[in-house]
């Protein structure tokens, strides 16, 4: 819906030449669309206006660019003025008081809470900190469960008081236990409530009366529309909060609200929570951010998840290998667990640029032919793997059946093994990928 | 009962309305000039409401074309008019569009199915049988993570038993930890009975398990749960697709499927209906979380675009706070000045 900002500016400001200067009036058209655009990812619209002027401030008197069209060039203003808006540097979060550091986690019902204060935990041991959960949601049935059976998974103690009825005391036996279990975290789950609801939002106040609390976090559906700088306002006046948590970031929801909700409380988004298990929780990036709200993609959180999940030097033996046409099907098959590592082909796929969950869709990326292929390579002896040629008849037979395929399928990926050989001897023969490339496209 | 729910409703809308109508009463003391700013006001008022960007700019241009016809001036109160009756009429003509796409499309090709059993599932669709004595009706619930799916539930088990119905849950959320004990609290609460196989279990075959019960026990409703799912998650969502083809092969139908929509969703919430619809097959929404400052304007723009309906509102947290939608109840307490309202509420 969004990706297209680029080409919707292009209509915008065809007409000019790099001659010419940006002005107020021949980009008039172009910041119309900024605005929609920012509007349909859910940006406030008092925000979302006052950016917009802050873009045509910017952007007038600029001369258009040579090497950039002036489409480009004011993308480019606004993923700058958007990254500025953004906090512009990741904020860590405050977790310096001893010897018990306390954080307590708040935000509307369904928000996410439970299951981030889980994830946060997981966070915190493997920075070898000894965090301890405290279940202060007395109002929800089953909300104490909840957050013991995640804290099971994480391995992490949880004080939970299932006959008291006030949160804030809750809290204070927590902390006291806490200490004297030697842990140096208190992470405070509490209910979900309305930011309307006087009595619930006094409760927070008392709790944090009690306790001190080093961070307080306000937990943001990345779904949520216009009523998120409503939210914020009212927390942060009723409760005061020091950052902002945005979850549900692994949904296609552009999370404009992001933007939003910095803009009016000043308040950081410090963490993003991206999928159901524990280990999914990341650390905000604004530019990346901004390219999600813009539909730019997310090729920085690409780079760093392959290279968290790649061996590097194994990479480079593959590709070498690969360009002197020794790539055999046991390379192959390194190279698909490499693959594999980084996580399911379409999470990798929604953080390249131009790519969104709707054509993810449409495309039908199938995983389970990637399974297959890699049964088909397990199910080959290492000498059929280092050289296909072995690979006859009754040997395709026995691997078609090793691995739950049939013949036609290991055909095919032999087809397609010996294809890409023969690709990769033409390069060679015409002296490299280099001037392979050159007389493909016919370049000079 | 229902009664009680608008209140709440006309309530808690309250506090959005003198937001958002009031300061353009107060801008315009209730006349309505014809510019540009007045139009921005409008506009911003209407995106406020979470309508989204065509809707918005649409009712802009017929209420631009309203005061033009009044000459160029005009009351606030014939501009809400404008609005609200856009809003009625949108949701009120709502109508599902969207086709599930075709259980054959979806997988499922091994050649042994064509036997009489696939046969006898194509056949289906176009001989809906009426309901059955013996056979209990089903509703199904879906939607994505925290919109208050397992909550609805309780208040729709609650209003189904008031009713004279004899009711049964399913906990089909076997997914989310103390799901399945959060149902059965609410399910002894109400006293309805409960069927569950824990967490981790296969969802399916909880429902299976569910359908057999309340056909052996004498139910005429059953009322599933399911575990919250973001729509762009393709296996999570063909799981849901499995658990809808249990029932329908179970039943003889379709069952009446509700996506739970939070009223503070913004504009990913067409994504999300659109979809869940193409998965199984939506009947409608149920709008929660209207007691907050929330519009819940999103369903205009689900109405709109995709044809799904409001079927129920949610307004609060006790098992009684739901109702029945009313799309002029729901048009007028967002968008009214304020007078007329003192009589009713």
């Amino acid at each position: 819906m969004f990706q297209e900002l680029t080409s919707r500016l292009g209509g915008a400001l065809r007409k000019l030449s790099s001659e010419e200067r940006l002005t107020e009036d021949n980009i008039r058209d172009a910041l119309r669309e900024v605005r929609m655009a920012l509007l349909e990812a859910d940006v406030n619209y008092g925000v979302a206006k006052e950016f917009v002027a802050r873009v045509g401030e910017v952007a007038a008197g600029q001369k258009v660019w040579d090497d950039l069209s002036a489409d480009q060039q004011v993308v480019k203003i606004v993923r700058d003025e958007l990254v500025e808006l953004l906090g512009g540097e990741t904020r860590d979060l405050n977790l310096s008081g001893t010897p018990l550091a306390t954080v307590m986690v708040m935000g509307l019902q369904g928000s996410g809470k439970t299951t981030f204060c889980a994830k946060l935990a997981h966070k915190l041991v493997k920075e070898g900190r000894r965090p301890m959960l405290v279940a202060a949601d007395i109002y929800r049935p089953a909300a104490i469960d909840q957050l013991i059976t995640l804290a099971e998974q994480v391995g992490v103690p949880v004080h939970s008081d299932r006959e008291r009825r006030n949160a804030a005391q809750i809290v204070k036996m927590g902390a006291r236990r806490a200490k004297d279990n030697d842990c140096d975290v208190l992470i405070v789950d509490t209910a979900g409530r309305l930011h309307i609801d006087e009595t619930l939002m006094n409760e927070l106040g008392a709790i944090d009366k009690m306790v001190a609390m080093d961070e307080k976090l306000l937990v943001v559906d990345a779904m949520i529309g216009q009523e998120a700088v409503t939210i914020a306002q009212q927390f942060a006046e009723k409760v005061g909060f020091d950052g902002a948590v945005l979850t549900k970031m692994d949904g296609d929801a552009r999370g404009g609200a992001a933007l939003s909700v910095l803009k009016v409380t000043g308040r950081p988004v410090k963490l993003v929570s991206t999928g159901e298990k524990v280990a999914d929780l990341e650390t905000f990036h604004p530019d990346r951010m901004a390219g999600r709200i813009l539909g730019m993609g997310d090729v920085l959180s690409l780079i760093e998840r392959a290279e968290d999940s790649m061996d590097m030097d194994e990479a480079e033996g593959l590709a070498q290998r690969f360009l002197e046409n020794q790539f055999t099907l046991e390379d192959f098959q390194k190279q698909i667990r490499q693959v594999k590592k980084m996580g399911p082909l379409k999470g990798i796929m929604k953080m390249m640029p131009g790519v969104d969950a709707g054509m993810l869709d449409k495309s039908n990326v199938d995983e389970k032919q990637m399974v297959k292929v890699e049964a088909i390579l397990d199910s080959m002896t290492n000498a059929e793997r280092r050289n296909p040629d072995l690979i006859n008849g009754s040997r395709r037979k026995r691997i078609a059946k090793g691995s739950g395929t049939n013949v036609s399928q290991v055909n095919k990926l032999l087809k397609q093994y010996r294809d890409m050989r023969r690709m990769m001897r033409q390069i060679n023969a015409a002296g490299g990928l280099e001037t392979f490339a050159q007389k493909m496209l016919g370049g000079h | 009962m229902a009664w009680g729910a608008f209140d709440k409703l006309r309530k808690g809308l309250r506090k959005t309305r003198d937001g958002i109508v009031g300061r353009l009463g107060d801008i315009f003391g209730g006349r309505v000039r014809l510019d540009p700013e007045t139009l921005d006001a409008i506009e911003e008022m209407l995106i406020s409401a979470d309508l989204g960007v065509q809707a918005s700019l649409r009712i802009t241009r017929s209420i631009e074309k309203r005061v033009k016809e009044e000459g160029g001036e005009s009351s606030l109160e014939s501009v809400l008019e404008v609005i609200r009756k856009d809003i009625t009429a949108t949701l009120r003509d709502a109508k599902p569009r969207i086709k599930v796409r075709s259980w054959d499309e979806a997988g499922d090709d091994s050649p042994k199915k064509k036997g009489k059993k696939g046969r006898k599932l194509e056949r289906e669709p176009e001989t809906v049988p009426e309901i059955r004595p013996g056979v209990p009706q089903v509703i199904f619930v879906v939607g994505v993570n925290g919109t208050g799916k397992t909550t609805t539930i309780a208040k729709l088990a609650h209003y189904y038993k008031q009713e004279g119905r004899k009711v049964m849950v399913a906990a089909g959320d076997t997914f989310r930890a103390a799901a399945v004990e959060q149902l059965t609290i609410w399910a002894d609460r109400i006293g309805v009975d409960c069927i569950q196989q824990g967490q981790n279990a296969d969802p399916a075959a909880v429902v299976f398990d569910a359908l057999q019960a309340a056909e052996a026990r004498g139910h005429d409703l059953v009322i599933v749960d399911t575990a919250g799912r973001l729509h762009t998650k393709s296996s999570l969502m063909d799981e849901l697709g499995k658990i809808a083809r249990v029932i329908q092969k179970k039943i003889g139908r379709d069952p009446e499927t509700l996506l739970v929509v939070d009223a503070n969703t913004g504009q990913n919430g067409l994504q999300q209906a659109k979809i869940f619809a193409e998965t199984v097959p939506v009947d409608g929404l149920v709008l929660t979380k209207l007691d907050g400052t929330a519009k819940g304007g999103i369903v205009v723009a689900i109405a709109e675009t995709l044809g799904l309906p409001v079927l129920w509102i949610g307004v609060g947290e006790t098992v009684e706070d739901i109702a029945p939608f009313d799309p002029e109840i729901f048009a007028r307490a967002l968008f009214s000045d304020g007078e007329g309202e003192t009589t009713t509420a």
